[in-house]
Parts: structure tokens; C-alpha cells; sequence
């Protein structure tokens, strides 16, 4: 029976065929990857000896027409090609599988296509471009949180603009950046992240000028030996970024994409504040700054007693404020107080997309803007992208690749952190019954003789406004973002040409040039009542820079025999960096006018400043790959340079081995192992030291001590004499070494594990090193500390269903370093950002960004030394807590059926510590929970528990003594061993107070998990639209940051860093809240 | 023909393999770092080098130790015992004196090369001046190895009477030189605008001081009579208040503007002398001096009963010593060093008439600062006074000899108290009582802080020397070990 079915069916075949043959006809199908399914775009459709071609659209389609009988043949960059013959059927299609790994290309670290096999021994992670898109994020690097292994990325904060920081695998340096080197389209490009202070503003990144849309993938290169061929950029990793490139559409026509996507944003976290006690201090309502003021419940309620005699206040809507002479009113403002200043922000972002290729010349033009109106009133980031990429080829073996980007990037942030002039310093500290809502106008004075004061601050320490050029205290958080101004605008270009001649079909040598040039302003105002420059205070840096680097290089692959086959790979390097700072600020205004003019201020009060920098480098470089019988992998690197900030030459080494252990006759065709790799590698790699340490230089004549006492000959008649600094010629840089082993797994065509351990020594770190003063220097640059870093990454994926359209897969990954400073020649300690009281830096013997704070006094089996009232005192600094996480973990999960897709990702961050200092300080102010706390305490005991100064409950002024002859007073009942002890303000106020001496009472858990993404998308491809000449339609809804657990009690997002992305970590200090958003996104494809 | 290219190729490749080394070579150097400085624009810096490091945070320390000031707050409260001072708060005065030792060499190098003679005596004179300052508060210090990087990485220490007869060398060439050709640069001389008799002067007034240190008391006598002859020879460091740019203040006055608090003159030895009567007799009235060293607490708003006097003009009428400028080199110290080299070299008959002179000096308003219309409404008349003393004055039963002690005894006490309340904010009151202490010729002449320790008798060893120069001999002595010279 079945022999005869097929007879029929060959007949039947045959006869179509024969038909067919007749006329050409119209073939359409989907390509799609094997395994996954997804659409392959851009893979070409060519009839086998023919010039005759189509490509697949986004969605993988094509249209080609063919004849039956001719062959189609599908191939693609990655995949193995395949051969389809035309039949009768209208509809081929094909599943491509992922390449012999081993001929395949890809994108090397210097951002060369070489064969996959010659990458074999090295750990790498890839984020697809989908991935990214979907995140909702517009900084690419914060698109990448949580998705790979060996990475530790943290958000500065919400604010608009603001952008992410990432470490791969530890910091390696100490003095220097721990960014790793970013790299687009083969150009090096310069992260630009300003390292940021405890005070100051966030601004953008420059990798953040980069639109996600854009992005084709991104791979992240964490291992030595993966970056081994950048030598002194390597050390910290190199972020690979490839852009789109055109894709083939239909001939003649053009590939049309338009984006549009809306977001909501508000505050992820809103810190809790109490709003039972009023202003004032001992249970007494006034002007104080504090909030240890009456119960606001007891308050005769009703409008408050004030003097109309007095100074006034009228605001910017005309309302008039007079001084308060009794507090009746019950109304609390924390809530209307923070709505004004923080709710929620809007993000619009449109972009179109246009490609088009032929055979020998491809093309991608896409623009696009966001604006971004941040949560924070007045503050925003508007992002205008062009990216133009085309490939051309003139010949068989020619190839002209030139990629262009350009973003325009503008910004206003808003004051952040330790700041009297900051947001959240003054938001946070308003007491529950002040009404922030007047704050600027004019105070009317009641002496005739004064003049009234035009723009005056009011604040709740200022009620009725600050006097002429006198501050406020703190800042109204409305004048924060109103009054002040903290502009920035940058011109971003990153372009490259890259010629690549194909001399034979072994050999290929390729010239290229890239540049990466960046010019930006940032400004920031400060008028007259400010917190911190209540006589006014303007400052503007204009920096430009760029980058030129040009590479020179032969590749030759070719098979020595039947089993050895090599692949080389040979460059030189040239690269000229120069950047110019142009800075000045003037201060104590004569108007008080936002017009900047240096006509505002008296000479003495102006200061410029410039610097240039210039590093020129160069390197040649090379790599060998030995392949023996596909199986057995070995490459070898080298790189040679010298560079103008260091003196000798230097080679960076690198060898890495790999082994597909599936491949031996065992294991060959088992079911259980798909495939298998085992790999080894070993490399040294640099970091870069700062230009200009190699001679000592005569410089600007000025000392200071450590107390705050200094002169400066420019403000006498000058002097320029010798640096206190000593210059060293042997200066060279730091070098990090490290090996890794690590496997690949693929198992029962579902599972696939990745997983590598490193351990790197970070060497001749550069630090200033004291020397004998009498000897003339004070200090001398040199190559003097060392740290390690050890750890482990693992990324796991597991497809639990696999059908054609209904998929489900679930993915892991998990990321652990530990990183101890095992040298730092002799000295202590040295912060790298923080406070006097807390701050963040390195210890010989403990890990990069150990906190060190001041402890309770202890004995020697670490119990409290108590006083004579039972309270403890301060003691030790200490090194209070390591802010590093154990570990890292994401888990995520994409679901897909049909068109529809379903993307959730949770990643977290365990273990570690950070100082709570917002807690600290507002615990000082009467503002947290804790402090609003009231205690009943029975007659008999109000005698006998006293408070810090040994004053018992029922002496105290504002112990409210109840009928029964009990005591209700505000605090807590606490034992630190000696027996039940009050906590009330006074001990709120002095040692119980984050500005107290004792940090370490501050130091919470920094353990937390995120919701970092939900997103649901889904493809519309209805003949409806084919009429309106539109392919598809795709709509997506993400949910970002949706949710954040904490292990300790926090009310603000661990995640976040006061000093930004500087590397002083695990300090909060008000800062900002990080954002969680909905995005609605819609993408027309013609 | 292809084997031809491919030569080409590689020959391309060895030349730009050549130029390598060529392509960075030129820009290691900062394109906005001077590599160079001359005489004229060296000349300042070191001038105000000098005058900070003898009037900044080692003198605080010295005088909170002296009892001339008091720590009140933080860190401060533990510098009046002097025992628990640590190493590292010496890195700073000690950094200091030896910037300006090592900017006078490069100085004195260039001066050197141009034929400048006068600028060498005047880069001379500063570097030993920094040396004696140094071998009075330390001993034994690098001195003759010191300020010169590339030949001692880690200089040698010299014996405390080594330093100060290189000390006195190094001063006889600077006079030499100064007498010699060529200019000092008048715009960059805060001092004495160029004059260089005026430095002759005060390179004999140095001689003068630290021949005393070293007690040879002809010399010092000798050297006096050829220092600072008025008082228009007067050396004061520019120092300068809250009106002037902030690299001009003076710094104590930054001090107390940034760590308020911290420092003050509560329950000081120097307030109960000057402000409280303790020095007043029929012939010594000290009210205005009083006002110029110290002010009420309420007049700073710290909260203490006294401060130091960091006032300024703008504030309150006057410049306190701390204020504004202090005096570093002066005619009033040429008469004390000549009185005491003449009272124990001669007698004190011989010695009186000096020390009159002196006293009439301070008659006048001199070193008394500038008192206003603000200070005298603080005030009643008379406005403070200084009369000749007698003789008898110092004999058994007279006015400074109640406890019947030797002449010269009551003698040098009074002179030893008069220096140690002129010297209120300079090193000399430290060095007096270090030579002093054990001298019986001079008895007891003021009251350290109670419950401390042993004596504060030196400046001990900074941290960073004793961590880096590998010629560090070896232990370090502590505060109450008397000096070298001195034991």
C-alpha cells in the first residue's frame, strides 16, 4: 500500500513539475533559525548559478521567482548554508542551523569578522538585539542589567538621562577607570561616564547616545583572553556593540519601519515619613530646623495665630505667608509637599527605520528622539539619534563598510545628594506641617529702611524668606528644580570606514579608520538664595575630545592539511586621543539675573581653568589559531605598544586551548551531548595609567594643610615652582593577568549551560606613594598596589517546550566575584568617595570599596562599653561592611505562541552592605518612623528609666503625664545591656544620629531582587494591511522595574549609589529614586 | 607577481613597525605642564611657603601644648595631651619646612646659572632658615643631603648642632651674597620689595636666634646688634583676612572658619597672664596686648571664654594677631636675644638697659597690633603700659623677685614670661621652654596643661618620614625626650 502511495506521488510530482517547468513562478517562504525558530533576517535567497537573489525581511519572508528545477540556496552569516530545489509547491521553508561553529563568522574583539573556531577557548556573553529593545530601558547598558553572567551594572538613579555603570568581572585598578572599553562597529569608543561626586547632578553617559533600536547585538568580552588583543584597554573588558546594517528587501524597493513608543514613569520607592509631630524641638512647636516639634493631633486645629506686623512674604502666586505666632492647624503636607515635586514623568520616543540592499551595496538609515520629561519636575532628556550605515562592494573582492552615528543629547538634572541646595536633602527634612508650595517671591520688610528682598527662597527655615543674598538652610525642593538650572547639551559623532580586500582566498587584508568625537556643555546655575551659594554661583565646562584609530591588517585561513588548519590574524595600530577642557565659574552675583555673563561678578570672584590631554598609541598586534581535526582549538595572541603615558615598551600575551570533547568517537552520536566544549585560557592585559605622570612639572605655587588652611600665590603677585608630586619615567601600567577554564555545554537539544571560573591578580597599581619630605618630594607616582579578583559565572537555558509556534524557555544566569587588595604599600586606608563620618574606599586586605565608619565603643570580646545611664558611646573607626555582593542572579523566561510574546525577567542582588545615611540624617530631624514613636511608661518606671543624660521619663519636659500617673513620651524603649534605657530626642540628636559619630548604626542588608521587566508582544500580519502596503504591524507593552523586595527595611532602591558611577559604593545619602515605568510601544513595518 | 605584493606588503609593514616608537614619542609631556620655572617667579612661592609653615597647624599644636590655646572640640580635645599626639599630624609642618628647603634649592640653582648673586643669598638665607626652625623643633634632621631628590632619595639626618653650624654657614654665604650682584625681584618680594639690606638684616637677626638656640649667647649678642635695628626693619608674614582673596588669609583665621570650635584660648595659661591680669604690676599693664593675642569667646560666637583674636578689621575695628599679618623677624626679638645673651653673659645691669629699651618699644604700641574705636570701647584708660624697670625690680623683694630668687634668675623669668607672651603664635615660645626647661638660671615662667605626662619637648617624628626615608635612625624619641642639644 505504501509503495504504491509513493509511486502516486512521484507521478504526481513529476507531473507538477513538468508544468511548472513551463513558467516561472513566485516562490515565498520564511526562514527561520533551527531550534529557536525565529526569523532569520537578512539571509540571502540566490538561484545556484545565477546572479538572481531576494533576501528575507525582518520576519524572515521572501519573495524570489523562480523555475522548477532550479536550486534555491539559503545563506546566511552564522548558519549553515542550504540548498532547496524548486518544486511544485509555492511555499519553501527552511531552517537554517547555527553554523559549524568552527567556519562560521564572527566579530572579534578589535571588531574583525574571523572564524568562530578562533574564539573557541575564550568566555564570552551575547545579547541579541530583541532582547535589548523589549527592556524599555533607552541606555543600552541598563538594557543589559540582569540578562548576562560576570557583569555588575547599577543604575545612579532615576533622573532622566542618568546613566548606568558597569563592571565586568571586579575592578582591577584603583586609581584608575574601572569602565570597560566600549567598542561600535570596530571603532573604540569612550564610555564618557563623568565620574560623579556626593553632591552635583547625574548626567548622561556618552555610550548612552547610543538608541537601542539601533543596535544589532551586543557581546560582552569578560575574560583577559577575550581582550587580550587591546592590551592596555583591556583589562576591564571590552563591550562589543554592533549596529544595524541593511537588509536585503525586495528589489527596487525599500525596507520602512516606523517606531513609536510612550512610557510612564514614577518613583520605584517613596521613603516613608512620619506626620504625627510637627516642627519645633522638645515637644514645642518653632522655626527649628528640626521635626521633634508638638503632636499634630493635639492642635486645636483651625487656621494658625500669625503677625501681620512683622516681615512677609508673597509668593510666586501672589499668596502671602506671615510668621507664625501660634500652631493650630492640623493640616499636614507630606504628601502634597512630594507630589509637587516628584510624580510622574513621561518618556515619548518615535524613530523610523529605512533599509534597502542589493547585491553589491547594502544600506541602514534610521533616526530617531526620545524625550524624556523625568519624574522630577523640570527635568529632562531629549535624545535626537542618526545612524546611516552602508556596505558597498565595487568588486568580487572589495568591501567599503562605513558606519555613521550622530546624537544630539540635552539634558536638565536636578541637585542630588549631600547638598544643601539638593532635592530630596530639603524635600525630606520639611517638617509633616510645613507648606512648601511659596517658594521664591518677595519678603517684605516691616523697617522702612530696609529694602525689600526681590526673589527670596522660603523654606521651612526661612518661613517667611531669606534676606538679601542669606540662605535658606536647605533648599524648598520647588526651588531646587525651579529656580536653579543645571543644563547640558553634547554633539556626538562615532564614523568609520573599513576597506577589506579579499587578495585570495586565503589571504584578506583590511585598512580601516574610526572616529569617535564628542563636544558637550554643562552647565550649572546657582541664582542668589541658593542653599549653597546664597550670593549666586555660575559654572560651565566645555569639553570636547576625539578619538582617531586606524588599524592596518592581514588575515589569513587556510587548511595546512587534512587536520591542521590555521587562521592569522595581523594588525597594526595607530590611535590619537586628544581632550580639552574649558572650564570657568563666577560667583557672588551683582544681578540677580539666569543670563550667564561673567559682567555678573567682580574679577576676584571668576576662575577659569583649562587642561588637554593627549595620548597617542601604538600597537601591533596578532593572533594564531591552530584547529586540529575540529576539535581541538589553540590560539595564541600577542600585543606589542607603546603609548606617551607610559615609558617602555609593553607586550601583552595571551593564550587560550579548547576542546570539543563531543567529538571523540564516545560520544559522537549521543543523544545525551549535543555538544561540548572544554576550554582553558590564560592572558595579561593593562590598564591604562593618566597621561602625564612620566615628568614632574612645575606648577602653580599654593599649599594647604589638612585642616582647611591654604594659601595660593595667584592670589598675591604668582609663583610657579616645582610639584610636590615627582614624576616617575618607569611609570607603566597596571597589569592584570588571569585564568579561566570553563565549559559549554549543549545537552538533550534543550538544555544549555555555560560556566567559567577566572582568577586574575591585578598588579602595579598606580597610586601616589608618600615619600621623605626632606627629600624634596612628597609623593611620587608609582606602580605599588595589587588586588585579585576570583569568580564565577554560569548562564543556563532550558527549553521546556519546543513546538513550532508555541515555545517556552527559562534562562539563568549567576555572577559571584570576590576581590580582596592584597597591597597598598604601606598606606591604611585610602577612600575613594564618601564622607568623614562613612565613606567607601580600599584596605590592604579587604575588598575594593570597603566601608569604614565609626563604631559603638566596644571591649574586647565586642560587647558595648556602656556609660553610667546604660547608653553607649563612640568608639573605633572600623571597616564597617563590604558593599560587593556575594552574588548576582537573573532568572527569565520567554514565552511564545504564534505571534504573541511573553518576556519576564527578575534579577537580584544578594548580600553586601550599604550605609543608610538618609535614615541617619532624618533620624537626627525627628523625620522617620522610628522617631515618631511614642512609649507609655508606667508611673513606677518613669522614675527609674532616664534618657542619655541620665534624666528620668517623668523629669522630662515633654513626657506627657497620663491621668493613671503614667508617662506617654515620644521615643523608643531600648536595653543595650544595662537595662531598659529611653531613646528620645536628645538621644536622636547626639549620638544616636546619622550625624552623630557612630556610622555603623546605619549599615543595612543591600540584598534585593527586582522585577526588572514583563513585556507582552505581538506581531500583527493581516491581508488587511497588505492593501495598505504595510507588512506588519507589532505592538508591545513593557513593564519595567515593576517591583523591588529588600531584604532590610530601606524605602529607597539599594541599587542606587550616591557618588553615581565613581567608584566609592554602597553609600545612600538621599539620594534619588529609581524609576519604574510602563511602556506602550507600537512599530510599523512597510 | 603576487609573490611581489605580498614583499611590498611586508616591507610596508616593517617601515610603519619602524615609525611606531616615532608616533608616540613627543607626547608624553602635558601640553599645559611647564616643565621649567625662573628665579623671578620661583621667589614668591617659597616666601609664602615659609611664612605658612612657621604660622600654620605645627603652631597651633605648639601653642595648645604651651598652653597658649586650648582643643576643645573632636580631634582637638586630644592635642592637649601632648603624649597622644600621633606621628602622622607631624607629616604636615614638617612637609612644610622642607618644601621650602627643597624649592630654595631649585631656586638657588637657577640663581646659580643667571649670575644672580642676591637671589642665591636670598634662596640661601630661606633654606637655612627652614633648617634652624627645623633643628629646634626636631633635633637631629636631614640637612645638609636635604632638597636634593636626584643625588639623596633618602637624605642622611644630621646631629642637631651639625644643623645649626651649617645653619650659620649657610647664612654667612647668603650675607655674602646678598651683597653681591644682580636683584632680588621687588614685585615678588612681599617682604622688603627687593631690598636686600633689609635681608642682610634679617640673616643676622636669624644668625642671632638660632645662635641663642644653640646657647652660644657672644654670638647671638653680636649677631642682634647687627639684625633688624627698627622697627622698619620688621619682618611680618602678608598675611591677610576675610576682604582679601582666600589664598591670602591668615591661617588660623581659616582654621577657625573651617572647623569652628575646635581651637580656642578656654582656661589657657596665656589668657590668665595677658587678659586676667596674671603679668600686671605697677609698671606692667598688658589689657591691649591681651586683646590683640585673644578675644572674648562671644566676639567668634564658638561659645568659649576666650579665643584666639582671629578678628578682623571689618568685624571689629582691629586685626587680631590671627587675623592678619604676625610677626616673623623683628627688632623687638633683636633686643630679647641681646638682653638675654647680655644678662648671662654680663649680669643683669648690664642686660636692663636693653630689655628698658625693649619695654619702651611696647610703650609706644609696638607689637601691641593696631587697636580701634571698637577694641577701646571694650576698654577703660589707661590704655596699657610698660615702664622702665629697675635694678631693684629684680632684687630680693622687688616687684618681679617676691620669692627671692637669684637677680639673674628673677631676671631671666621675667624675660623668659615676656617671650613667652610676645612669642604667643610663633615657634620661639616653643624653643624657649625646650632649652629651658632644666636651665636652673631660669626658673619656672608659666604652667603647662595639668594631668598630662612629662614635658612636651620636641616635635616628634612625622609618620611619613619615618615610613619612607630608609636613613631614619631607627627609633622613634617621644614628645617628652629633651632634644639633643638640650639634655
Amino acid at each position: 500500500m505504501r509503495t504504491k502511495f509513493n509511486v502516486f506521488l512521484t507521478l504526481l510530482l513529476a507531473l507538477v513539475v513538468q508544468i511548472s517547468f513551463a513558467q516561472e513562478k513566485e516562490i515565498t517562504g520564511v526562514v527561520t533559525e533551527a531550534g529557536s525558530g525565529d526569523p532569520i533576517p537578512g539571509a540571502n535567497v540566490v538561484i545556484k548559478g545565477t546572479n538572481k537573489g531576494a533576501a528575507t525581511d525582518f520576519d524572515g519572508k521572501y519573495t524570489i521567482k523562480a523555475n522548477p528545477g532550479e536550486v534555491l540556496v539559503f545563506s546566511v552569516v552564522g548558519y549553515q548554508p542550504v540548498e532547496r530545489k524548486v518544486g511544485s509547491a509555492n511555499t519553501i521553508n527552511v531552517s537554517l542551523k547555527q553554523g559549524d561553529q568552527l567556519t562560521t563568522v564572527v566579530i572579534n574583539a578589535i571588531g574583525v569578522e574571523v572564524k568562530k573556531r578562533t574564539e573557541k577557548g575564550i568566555s564570552t556573553s551575547k545579547v541579541k538585539a530583541k532582547v535589548l529593545q523589549t527592556t524599555g530601558e533607552q541606555d543600552p547598558i541598563a538594557a543589559l542589567s540582569g540578562k548576562m553572567s560576570g557583569v555588575k551594572i547599577n543604575m545612579a538613579s532615576g533622573d532622566p538621562g542618568a546613566s548606568a555603570n558597569i563592571v565586568i568581572r571586579g575592578p582591577k585598578t584603583i586609581l584608575g577607570s574601572t569602565q570597560p572599553l566600549f567598542v561600535i562597529d570596530g571603532i573604540p569608543v569612550r564610555g564618557g561616564l563623568r565620574s560623579s561626586s556626593v553632591d552635583g547632578v547625574e548626567r548622561p553617559s556618552k555610550i548612552g547616545d547610543i538608541d537601542p533600536n539601533d543596535i544589532a547585538s551586543v557581546k560582552i568580552l569578560k575574560g583577559a583572553a577575550a581582550a587580550a588583543l587591546w592590551g592596555t584597554e583591556g583589562a576591564n573588558g571590552v563591550v562589543l556593540i554592533t549596529t544595524k546594517s541593511g537588509k536585503y528587501a525586495k528589489k527596487g524597493s525599500i525596507g520602512v519601519s516606523v517606531s513609536s513608543s510612550i512610557s510612564f514613569d514614577s518613583a520605584l520607592t517613596k521613603y516613608p515619613l512620619q506626620d504625627k509631630f510637627g516642627q519645633g524641638s522638645a515637644g514645642i512647636w518653632s522655626t527649628s530646623s528640626l521635626s521633634w516639634g508638638d503632636k499634630i493631633s493635639d492642635r486645636p486645629g483651625g487656621p494658625d495665630d500669625v503677625d501681620t506686623t512683622g516681615d512677609y512674604f508673597v509668593d510666586q502666586d501672589g499668596k502671602t505667608w506671615y510668621p507664625i505666632l501660634t500652631k493650630k492647624s492640623k493640616e499636614v503636607f507630606n504628601n502634597k509637599n512630594y507630589d509637587a515635586v516628584i510624580n510622574q514623568g513621561m518618556q515619548i520616543k518615535n524613530g523610523i527605520q529605512l533599509t534597502a540592499a542589493t547585491q553589491k551595496a547594502s544600506y541602514f538609515l534610521s533616526i530617531s528622539n526620545l524625550k524624556d520629561n523625568g519624574i522630577f519636575e523640570n527635568s529632562y532628556y531629549d535624545r535626537t539619534t542618526v545612524n546611516f550605515n552602508n556596505s558597498i562592494k565595487p568588486s568580487k573582492k572589495l568591501k567599503i563598510t562605513t558606519n555613521f552615528q550622530y546624537t544630539n543629547a540635552k539634558q536638565n538634572a536636578i541637585q542630588k545628594g549631600s547638598n544643601v541646595s539638593g532635592l530630596l536633602l530639603g524635600l525630606y527634612r520639611t517638617p509633616a506641617d510645613f507648606d512648601n508650595s511659596g517658594y521664591i517671591g518677595t519678603k517684605f520688610k516691616s523697617d522702612p529702611n530696609q529694602p525689600n528682598v526681590l526673589k527670596s527662597q522660603r523654606s521651612y527655615r526661612k518661613p517667611v524668606g531669606t534676606d538679601y543674598k542669606k540662605g535658606p538652610g536647605y533648599n524648598n525642593p520647588l526651588f531646587t528644580e525651579y529656580v536653579q538650572k543645571n543644563p547640558y547639551k553634547s554633539n556626538h559623532v562615532v564614523t568609520g570606514v573599513n576597506l577589506s580586500y579579499q587578495l585570495n582566498e586565503w589571504l584578506t587584508l583590511i585598512a580601516r579608520s574610526g572616529l569617535d568625537y564628542a563636544s558637550s556643555k554643562d552647565e550649572t546655575y546657582f541664582p542668589i538664595h541658593s542653599g549653597n551659594y546664597p550670593k549666586g554661583n555660575y559654572s560651565s565646562t566645555l569639553n570636547s575630545y576625539y578619538r582617531i584609530n586606524n588599524d592596518f591588517i592581514g588575515q589569513i585561513s587556510k587548511n595546512l592539511n587534512d587536520k591542521i588548519s590555521l587562521d592569522l590574524l595581523m594588525g597594526l595600530n595607530f590611535s590619537h586621543y586628544k581632550s580639552e577642557y574649558l572650564n570657568g565659574y563666577y560667583g557672588d552675583f551683582l544681578l540677580n539675573t539666569d543670563t550667564p555673563t561673567d559682567d555678573n561678578a567682580v574679577d576676584q570672584q571668576k576662575n577659569p581653568y583649562f587642561k588637554t590631554y593627549i595620548i597617542r598609541k601604538t600597537a601591533g598586534y596578532g593572533s594564531a589559531t591552530f584547529s586540529y581535526d575540529n576539535m581541538l582549538f589553540t590560539t595564541l595572541t600577542g600585543r606589542g605598544e607603546y603609548a606617551s603615558t607610559f615609558g617602555d615598551f609593553i607586550f601583552y600575551p595571551s593564550v587560550s586551548v579548547a576542546w570539543d570533547f563531543n567529538k571523540i568517537d564516545a560520544l559522537k552520536d549521543s543523544e545525551v551531548i549535543n555538544s561540548g566544549t572544554l576550554r582553558a585560557s590564560f592572558a595579561k592585559v593593562g590598564n591604562e595609567p593618566n597621561p602625564y605622570l612620566l615628568d614632574t612639572y612645575y606648577v602653580g605655587a599654593n599649599d594647604s594643610d589638612g585642616w582647611g588652611a591654604q594659601w595660593s600665590a595667584s592670589s598675591y603677585d604668582g609663583s610657579i615652582w616645582r610639584d610636590i608630586i615627582q614624576g616617575n619615567p618607569n611609570i607603566k601600567p597596571e597589569t592584570t593577568t588571569e585564568i579561566e577554564g570553563g565549559m559549554d555545554l549543549r545537552m538533550f537539544d534543550r538544555l544549555n549551560l555555560n560556566f567559567t571560573y577566572y582568577n586574575s591578580k591585578s598588579k602595579d597599581l598606580i597610586l601616589y606613594v608618600p615619600q621623605a619630605a626632606s627629600s624634596g618630594y612628597q609623593y611620587k607616582w608609582d606602580n605599588v598596589a595589587s588586588m585579585t579578583n576570583k569568580g564565577i559565572e554560569l548562564e543556563l537555558g532550558y527549553d521546556i517546550i519546543k513546538k513550532d509556534d508555541l515555545k517556552w524557555n527559562l534562562g539563568m544566569t549567576y555572577t559571584q566575584n570576590d576581590n580582596v587588595v592584597t597591597d597598598l604599600a604601606g598606606s591604611d586606608y585610602i577612600s575613594l568617595n564618601g564622607f568623614t563620618s562613612t565613606s567607601s574606599g580600599v584596605a590592604q586586605g579587604k575588598p575594593f570599596g570597603v566601608l569604614r565608619s565609626t563604631d559603638f565603643e566596644r571591649d574586647n570580646e565586642g560587647n558595648l562599653v556602656l556609660d553610667a545611664n546604660g547608653f553607649p558611646k563612640a568608639g573605633e573607626k572600623i571597616y564597617a561592611g563590604d558593599p560587593n555582593p556575594d552574588f548576582l542572579a537573573g532568572i527569565h523566561t520567554d514565552l511564545s505562541y504564534k505571534g504573541i510574546k511573553l518576556r519576564v525577567l527578575v534579577d537580584g542582588s544578594f548580600g553586601g552592605k550599604s550605609w543608610d545615611g538618609t535614615t541617619g540624617a532624618l533620624t537626627h530631624f525627628g523625620r522617620t518612623l522610628e522617631t515618631a514613636n511614642e512609649v507609655n511608661i508606667s508611673a513606677t518606671d518613669a522614675t527609674t528609666i532616664v534618657n542619655i543624660t541620665g534624666a528620668p521619663v517623668n523629669t522630662l519636659s515633654y513626657a506627657h503625664l497620663n491621668t493613671d500617673g503614667s508617662y506617654t513620651v515620644r521615643g523608643n524603649i531600648k536595653d543595650f545591656g544595662a537595662g531598659p534605657v529611653l531613646l528620645d530626642q536628645v538621644w536622636y540628636n547626639t549620638i544616636g544620629s546619622g550625624f552623630g559619630p557612630v556610622g555603623t548604626q546605619f549599615f543595612k542588608d543591600a540584598t534585593w531582587v527586582k522585577l526588572r521587566e514583563v513585556s507582552l508582544s505581538y506581531s500583527l500580519k493581516a491581508d488587511i494591511l497588505k492593501k495598505a502596503k504595510i507588512k506588519s504591524i507589532d505592538f508591545g507593552i513593557t513593564g519595567r522595574n515593576l517591583w523591588l523586595w529588600t531584604k532590610d527595611n530601606w524605602g529607597m532602591d539599594p541599587e542606587t549609589n550616591l557618588s553615581g558611577s565613581s567608584k566609592g559604593r554602597g553609600l545612600q545619602y538621599f539620594n534619588h529614586p529609581t524609576t519604574k515605568s510602563f511602556l506602550f510601544s507600537t512599530k510599523i513595518n512597510f | 607577481m603576487k609573490k611581489l605584493r605580498i614583499v611590498n606588503i611586508l616591507i610596508l609593514l616593517l617601515l610603519l613597525t619602524g615609525s611606531c616608537k616615532k608616533y608616540v614619542e613627543g607626547y608624553e609631556k602635558d601640553p599645559n605642564g611647564l616643565l621649567e620655572t625662573n628665579i623671578e617667579q620661583i621667589t614668591q612661592g617659597i616666601l609664602l611657603e615659609q611664612q605658612f609653615a612657621l604660622k600654620d597647624e605645627g603652631l597651633r599644636t605648639a601653642m595648645i601644648w604651651l598652653n597658649q590655646a586650648t582643643g576643645s572640640q573632636r580631634q582637638f580635645l586630644s592635642f592637649n595631651n601632648w603624649n597622644s599626639v600621633g606621628n602622622n599630624q607631624f607629616d604636615g609642618p614638617w612637609g612644610q619646612l622642607y618644601t621650602v628647603i627643597s624649592e630654595a634649592r631649585v631656586m638657588e640653582d637657577l640663581a646659580d646659572k643667571a649670575g644672580n648673586e642676591k637671589s642665591r643669598g636670598l634662596a640661601k638665607l630661606l633654606r637655612a632658615w627652614a633648617g634652624g626652625e627645623l633643628a629646634e623643633l626636631w633635633g637631629d634632621v636631614p640637612f645638609s643631603q636635604a632638597g636634593l631628590p636626584d643625588q639623596f632619595p633618602d637624605p642622611k639626618y644630621d646631629a642637631q648642632a651639625d644643623v645649626f653650624a651649617q645653619v650659620q654657614s649657610l647664612l654667612d654665604e647668603a650675607i655674602v651674597d646678598l651683597n653681591g650682584a644682580k636683584i632680588i625681584y621687588g614685585d615678588k618680594d612681599i617682604f622688603f620689595s627687593g631690598d636686600a639690606s633689609k635681608w642682610i638684616k634679617v640673616a643676622h637677626g636669624l644668625k642671632a636666634r638660632f645662635y641663642l638656640a644653640a646657647g652660644d649667647y657672644s654670638n647671638a649678642k653680636t649677631e642682634a646688634a647687627m639684625g633688624p635695628s627698627s622697627t622698619d626693619d620688621d619682618m611680618y608674614a602678608k598675611f591677610n583676612s576675610y576682604v582679601a582673596p582666600r589664598g591670602q588669609w591668615n591661617p588660623t583665621f581659616q582654621f577657625y572658619w573651617e572647623r569652628d570650635g575646635y581651637m580656642s584660648a578656654e582656661n589657657s595659661y596665656g589668657v590668665q597672664i595677658t587678659m586676667n591680669g596674671g603679668r600686671d604690676n605697677a609698671k606692667t599693664y598688658e589689657i591691649i596686648r591681651a586683646y590683640y593675642n585673644y578675644a572674648p569667646g562671644s566676639w567668634w560666637q564658638s561659645g568659649y571664654d576666650y579665643d584666639l583674636n582671629v578678628m578682623i578689621a571689618d568685624w571689629v575695628g582691629t586685626n587680631g594677631k590671627f587675623g592678619g599679618p604676625m610677626e616673623l623677624v623683628t627688632y623687638g626679638e633683636m633686643l630679647l636675644i641681646q638682653a638675654e645673651a647680655e644678662a648671662r653673659t654680663n649680669g643683669v645691669a648690664a642686660a636692663l638697659p636693653i630689655y628698658n629699651q625693649y619695654r619702651t618699644l611696647l610703650d609706644n604700641d609696638n607689637y601691641l597690633g593696631h587697636w580701634g574705636p571698637v577694641l577701646s570701647s571694650n576698654l577703660t584708660p589707661p590704655y596699657g603700659f610698660y615702664l622702665p624697670y629697675d635694678l631693684t625690680d629684680f632684687q630680693a623683694g622687688g616687684i618681679e623677685n617676691q620669692d627671692n630668687v637669684s637677680e639673674l634668675q628673677a631676671f631671666l623669668r621675667e624675660l623668659f614670661e615676656e617671650r613667652y607672651v610676645f612669642f604667643i603664635g610663633d615657634y620661639q615660645a616653643f624653643n624657649d621652654y625646650a632649652r629651658s626647661f632644666n636651665d636652673p638660671d631660669v626658673p619656672q615662667y608659666f604652667q603647662l596643661k595639668s594631668g598630662f605626662n612629662g614635658q612636651p619637648l620636641r616635635f616628634i617624628y612625622p609618620q611619613s618620614e619615618i615610613d619612607s626615608n630608609d636613613n631614619f635612625p631607627g627609633e622613634a624619641p617621644k614628645v617628652t625626650v629633651p632634644l639633643p642639644m638640650y639634655q
